[in-house]
């Protein structure tokens, strides 16, 4: 399970300047903070040792 | 106790003659942790009258005696007695008055103060059963949205209260995850239509797991593989996450428990000495969140400091606390508190309807957040599951949304579930996008775009998306279907609708 990284982005929506090029160039400096998981792949998001695991108090 | 309705001034020693009985000596009742959290939690609530209803026939409780206690050896009663709790003085003459109807009286007349109830049963030293009482006063920081609404019927007259129902667990026919999976049954199960469980039932339909190695009645736990299979029996489905990060468990949290839907929450307990003190389980029915969305960029759920969890060894709506990225500080009692959470597993009832995962909703909020980021916008990322018929509620009263949105969006075929991402900047919304909970997992989850903000909308297209260099590393990186939803979502004012239903 991955979550939104936390950047911090400048921006405000109101008097939105960014440009095709500036936007461009950041999803390429971030490509690899993206991680899209395979459809086709069975994602194991439990071990078994966990569902194993007893709530006994 | 010999009248039938009794009142009894608030107070810890009367709270103490309430609860006991033949059944259930005093001494018992001092003994059980559980007595000092009521009464503490009943002065939070200004609790000012107990009523006693000394004869109750709770419907759980005669089940489980039924299928259990009726045949120990020890004659068990098969009677309650039911506590009721106001936040005004009521006299004895006041009961007597509603009880003949004198001059129209009746308790309903009551409900303003009323705070709920609790089902004594008896038994010799775990007794508390059903309870239902009040949550904290509402604030803005503090949510509780797994409660419902509980008819409570008294001679006849009707009072209400909103509350999730909360008893402790016996060690008999219900160790903490019995009582978690009954707590939070008593909402899905109610709102999916389900016939609700008592505590022997849901162990029995635990034990039928392939993996279960030992007897369940006496019950000492049921691990997470039994959990799912009572979850199942019942004709529901058990999603469930893994995570050793406060974060993460708090996404996953609040994307259900928003929803009205409470989690069952796993987690191992650590104490002061860092000594692990077992594995316990707890039904989430609430949570802290201050301030308003749109302050920090990240997830909402991330500045939740607090849960209120139905912990059967501490109490209804108990607080517990975050304390780091990977602890929250519980109200377990113990020698050595603070009692610390850790290793999380939360385990959510679900509609079997409801086929896109967290994990599937949450990978488009994460585009989502990528893209932003590349365009330099702070945003907050809002995503929980919604019953679309309390969508288009909301959307009625919902300021963001303009006249001609609400038209569209409350005309709409939405389907029965679906995933609400909403992109916040200080406190304003930028967009909200609905995802088809129901759909199939390989195909188009976007049901409805909504862009909120019309300038930014513009300027995203204008400046960016409409250029095909922008567009081309858009597919580049997400691939087409995330690409295509990413450009629809800015190309044009209004809501879009998916009309491929």
């Amino acid at each position: 399970m991955s979550m939104t990284p936390r950047r911090g982005a400048q921006g405000k929506p109101a008097g939105f300047k960014t440009d095709a090029e500036t936007f461009v160039s950041n999803l390429e400096k971030r490509r690899d903070e993206l991680e899209l998981r395979d459809d086709r792949a069975h994602e194991v998001t439990v071990p078994p040792e966990t569902l194993r695991i007893v709530f006994t108090v | 106790m010999s009248k039938p309705y009794e009142v009894l001034p608030f107070n810890d020693e009367n709270f103490v003659t309430a609860v006991g009985s033949k059944a259930v000596a005093e001494a018992a009742v001092r003994d059980n942790s559980h007595t000092e959290y009521f009464v503490g939690y009943l002065e939070k609530l200004d609790c000012s009258t107990i009523l006693v209803e000394p004869q109750y026939v709770d419907r759980d409780y005669l089940l489980d005696f039924a299928a259990y206690y009726a045949r120990c050896f020890r004659r068990i009663p098969r009677n309650c007695r039911r506590l009721h709790f106001f936040s005004r003085e009521v006299t004895q003459d006041e009961v007597e008055q509603a009880l003949v109807g004198e001059d129209g009286k009746s308790f309903s007349d009551l409900q303003d103060a009323y705070l709920g109830f609790i089902v004594v049963k008896p038994l010799p030293a775990k007794f508390y059963g059903r309870t239902c009482l009040v949550s904290y006063s509402d604030e803005e920081r503090r949510h509780f949205p797994a409660r419902r609404t509980y008819d409570v019927n008294l001679a006849g007259d009707r009072l209400t209260v909103e509350s999730l129902a909360f008893q402790e667990q016996d060690r008999d026919i219900a160790a903490c995850a019995t009582s978690a999976i009954w707590s939070a049954l008593h909402k899905t199960g109610h709102a999916y239509g389900y016939r609700i469980p008592t505590p022997s039932e849901i162990t029995k339909l635990a034990d039928d797991h392939p993996l279960t190695d030992q007897r369940k009645i006496p019950n000492n736990g049921l691990s997470v593989y039994e959990i799912r299979q009572a979850i199942k029996s019942l004709g529901m489905e058990a999603e469930i996450y893994a995570n050793q990060s406060t974060e993460n468990i708090l996404a996953v949290t609040y994307a259900y428990c928003a929803a009205g839907l409470p989690v069952i929450l796993g987690y191992g307990l650590r104490d002061k000495r860092k000594k692990d003190v077992g594995h316990h389980a707890v039904a989430v029915a609430g949570y802290s969140l201050p301030g308003l969305p749109g302050k920090s960029a990240g997830r909402l759920s991330s500045r939740i400091d607090k849960l209120y969890l139905h912990d059967d060894q501490a109490g209804p709506f108990s607080r517990a606390t975050v304390v780091s990225k990977t602890e929250l500080e519980t109200g377990f009692p113990g020698e050595h508190p603070p009692i610390n959470a850790h290793d999380f597993v939360a385990i959510i009832p679900v509609d079997p309807k409801i086929r896109i995962s967290f994990d599937d909703a949450n990978e488009y909020v994460n585009v989502l957040a990528h893209f932003m980021d590349a365009l330099q916008v702070d945003v907050e990322w809002e995503l929980k599951l919604q019953n679309a018929i309390e969508f288009k509620r909301d959307v009625r009263t919902d300021p963001a949304y303009g006249a001609a949105a609400r038209k569209v969006l409350r005309e709409a075929p939405l389907p029965k579930h679906v995933w609400l991402i909403r992109a916040w900047n200080n406190d304003e919304l930028l967009f909200d996008v609905l995802l088809d909970a129901t759909s199939l997992r390989s195909g188009r989850l976007i049901c409805a775009s909504i862009p909120l903000h019309e300038d930014l909308r513009r300027g995203v297209w204008d400046r960016v998306l409409s250029k095909e260099a922008a567009q081309k590393k858009c597919r580049d990186l997400y691939g087409l279907r995330y690409a295509s939803e990413l450009i629809d979502l800015f190309k044009q004012p209004g809501v879009r609708i998916a009309n491929d239903h």
